[in-house]
């Protein structure tokens, strides 16, 4: 969680402004008046002190006056008079007079008070004649009284002053700062709770710093709130398109390599949970781990990897193509990657297959030249000796030799051969154009095998043809037009690659699911595996038209192989190069069936 | 020995041999033929040399590059060898087996008396 600006007040530490700056004023106005007030104190004390001593002085002095004539007189009446008269004073403590011998006392001058009393001894003169003397004792009692009186008003006057001071302090610290500071507070706190629409507004101050605090506060406050939600926006916007991304979208860490946050997508592309998937380590999602380490580890803030295609591993351990984009950033003072995985299994399955059909049709192309080169040669074959002998049987037009007879077979056979090419050509344009007009009908399909190994046996005379049928007579559903051509097909080739004389085998036997098989056996050449591939496709042939021994245009496996599918029949070889050729070929006995 | 003397044919269709043959020796040419190269080597072992051969290339059994290349090295190149090819380059075919000269097949009577006469005399 990102720290408050304004923090959490701790509010026992510290103490309030109010507090303090009150304490602080009261603190001066009590010390200045205090030391006023001590020093008043210290000049009345002084001041009375002074008055108690001049008049004790006085009195002393006044007495010793008035003493001198009773004294001299020795009226005693008299003295005591004066002395009493002396003690009305209430200051006057006692008074103690010595008249050579006799001794005249007025009041206590030890009362066992603590205060020390003042004395003051003065001689009594008459006409120059020491005659006695005279001792007054004053308490200080009074005095003292009236200075703590003193003292005591002036300590209730600074406590007055202080009171007084701080209520008013505060009474102005309240209305004119702490108010306006306990709004701001609420304020900030109003404002930190959520950014409340309505946010308690501040009065205006009278104090201008106050003011321009307020006003730039709430400027602070307004800018605050709209850079929060504008952030709150863009982390909203951020949120949905990370959410939304049909692409995966990871965030890794760059330097340990964990996936710090996936998206929906990125989760069901590798399928994991999202628990699973946090804290994972992106190795863990590639199927290249090494490669993917040698881009990321470099990569710095800024920098960008565009569409890379790496192999990708799922939770399952499946593979998968994908293109990934890389970008680097700061993310909590770490460098971190965000990653764009596309899933692209689609694209590359369409480049490969766009490339397998462009290579196929490249070898279609190659496939196609090499037949017409073939085609080409095959027709002027026939061609060749039909010109040669209709010119021989021009010249001698007018005057037809003895071997004209001789010719007009020879003319007849290459036409025959030269019809038969057209016609292979006619017939793969009719099934590679689907102008074949296929008529399937239920036919006794061992009566169709032995029909064609007959006629073939007619045509053929150097091959030794066997039959060897395992199925009781069988109605199949078939167009015989064109199985005879398949079977034709076959013989013929057996016939082609085998040596004279070598056994032809043709077999019938059924096969499972209401299927039933034929095979042609040959004891030729064979053919190599690698031929065996190609045998079923178009313009093929056993051997390169360089080397080849036998005519023909390659046509026949592969009319052979157009024919058993439009009867939901298959065809294949079985083959050792020098041990023969195994060819069968399968077709359901009914087509409903299949 | 016929005045224009004995040129051999090898090739394996009948009729081509059939023809050709006719059409030599009505012009005073003895000939003698074979179906494959393996043939023909087995007559000119038994001495019976010609003046020229007339040499199909695609036969069964010995074909006309494998007759060529025995006929050179037994008896070198004092006989002159025309080829008879549907190849559409005739002239690659005719310098891969060392031959004097080519008749393009189909070709006509003429074509092939001409050519035959030519490198006869220039043998």
């Amino acid at each position: 969680m990102v720290a408050s600006p304004w923090g959490k007040v701790n509010v026992k530490k510290r103490h309030s402004v109010s507090t303090v700056a009150i304490l602080c004023l009261v603190l001066v106005a009590t010390s200045v008046l205090g030391a006023f007030g001590y020093i008043s104190c210290l000049r009345e004390s002084e001041q009375r002190w002074a008055n108690l001593r001049g008049k004790l002085t006085s009195s002393a002095d006044q007495l010793s006056v008035a003493l001198a004539i009773p004294m001299w007189n020795l009226d005693r009446v008299q003295i005591k008079k004066i002395i009493e008269s002396e003690m009305h004073d209430p200051e006057v403590l006692a008074v103690r007079v010595d008249d050579t011998g006799k001794t005249y006392e007025g009041g206590n001058p030890a009362p066992g008070n603590t205060e020390q009393p003042l004395s003051e001894k003065h001689e009594i003169t008459f006409s120059g004649e020491v005659i006695g003397s005279v001792e007054v004792f004053v308490t200080p009692k009074l005095v003292l009284a009236a200075l703590s009186k003193s003292r005591l008003q002036f300590g209730l006057l600074i406590l007055l002053v202080d009171l007084t001071l701080i209520l008013s302090i505060y009474l102005v610290l309240w209305k004119v700062i702490l108010l306006p500071l306990r709004r701001l507070e609420s304020y900030a706190l109003a404002v930190r709770s959520g950014g409340s629409e309505t946010s308690p507004q501040m009065g205006p101050t009278k104090l201008t710093e106050l003011e321009s605090l307020r006003v730039s506060i709430e400027r602070m406050v307004a800018l605050l709130e709209r850079r929060f939600r504008e952030a709150k926006a863009s982390e909203e916007i951020y949120k949905t398109l990370f959410a939304c991304e049909p692409d995966s979208l990871l965030i890794i860490d760059r330097d340990s390599l964990h996936v710090l946050d996936a998206n929906d997508a990125a989760l069901s592309m590798y399928g994991y949970y999202r628990e699973e998937m946090l804290e994972r380590s992106v190795l863990e999602l590639s199927a290249e781990p090494e490669a993917t380490k040698s881009n990321v580890v470099s990569m710095h803030p800024g920098n960008l990897i565009r569409s890379a295609t790496r192999k990708n591993r799922r939770k399952d351990g499946s593979v998968f193509p994908a293109d990934i984009s890389i970008r680097a950033f700061m993310l909590h003072g770490r460098v971190a990657l965000v990653t764009a995985v596309r899933d692209v299994t689609e694209r590359v399955m369409a480049e490969n297959a766009l490339y397998a059909a462009k290579e196929n049709a490249e070898a279609a192309d190659k496939l196609k030249s090499q037949f017409l080169d073939v085609a080409a040669h095959e027709l002027k074959t026939p061609l060749t000796p039909l010109l040669l002998l209709l010119q021989l049987v021009q010249r001698n037009g007018d005057n037809p030799s003895a071997l004209t007879p001789e010719i007009w077979p020879r003319i007849n056979r290459q036409l025959e051969h030269l019809n038969g090419l057209v016609n292979d050509l006619l017939e793969v344009s009719r099934l590679d154009l689907g102008l074949f007009a296929f008529r399937p009908q239920f036919v006794d399909l061992n009566e169709l095998v032995s029909q064609s190994v007959d006629d073939f046996r007619r045509m053929v005379t150097d091959r030794k043809v066997t039959l060897a049928r395992s199925i009781a007579p069988l109605e199949v559903e078939l167009d015989p037009v064109e199985i005879k051509q398949v079977l034709f097909n076959l013989l013929d080739n057996a016939a082609k690659y085998t040596p004279p004389l070598s056994p032809i085998e043709v077999a019938i036997s059924p096969s499972g699911g209401r299927r039933v098989k034929v095979s042609v056996t040959d004891h030729g050449q064979g053919i190599s595996p690698q031929q065996q591939k190609t045998l079923f496709t178009r313009f093929f042939r056993v051997t390169s038209s360089a080397t080849r021994k036998h005519s023909g245009l390659g046509l026949g496996l592969y009319v052979c192989r157009r024919i058993l599918e439009l009867h939901r029949g298959s065809i294949g070889v079985e083959s050792d190069v020098g041990q023969g050729s195994k060819f069968e070929f399968e077709i359901p006995i009914s087509r409903t069936a299949a | 020995m016929n005045g224009k003397g004995k040129i051999m044919v090898v090739e394996d269709n009948e009729d081509i041999r059939f023809s050709v043959r006719l059409i030599l020796e009505t012009s005073g040419f003895t000939v003698t033929t074979a179906s494959n190269g393996q043939e023909a080597l087995d007559l000119l072992r038994e001495g019976d040399m010609p003046r020229l051969i007339l040499l199909d290339m695609l036969m069964p059994i010995m074909d006309g590059w494998h007759f060529a290349a025995e006929f050179h090295s037994l008896y070198g190149h004092q006989i002159p060898i025309v080829v008879m090819t549907a190849a559409t380059d005739a002239v690659q075919r005719a310098k891969d087996v060392e031959a004097e000269s080519y008749v393009s097949k189909p070709f006509t009577i003429e074509l092939l008396l001409e050519n035959v006469e030519r490198n006869i005399k220039a043998a």
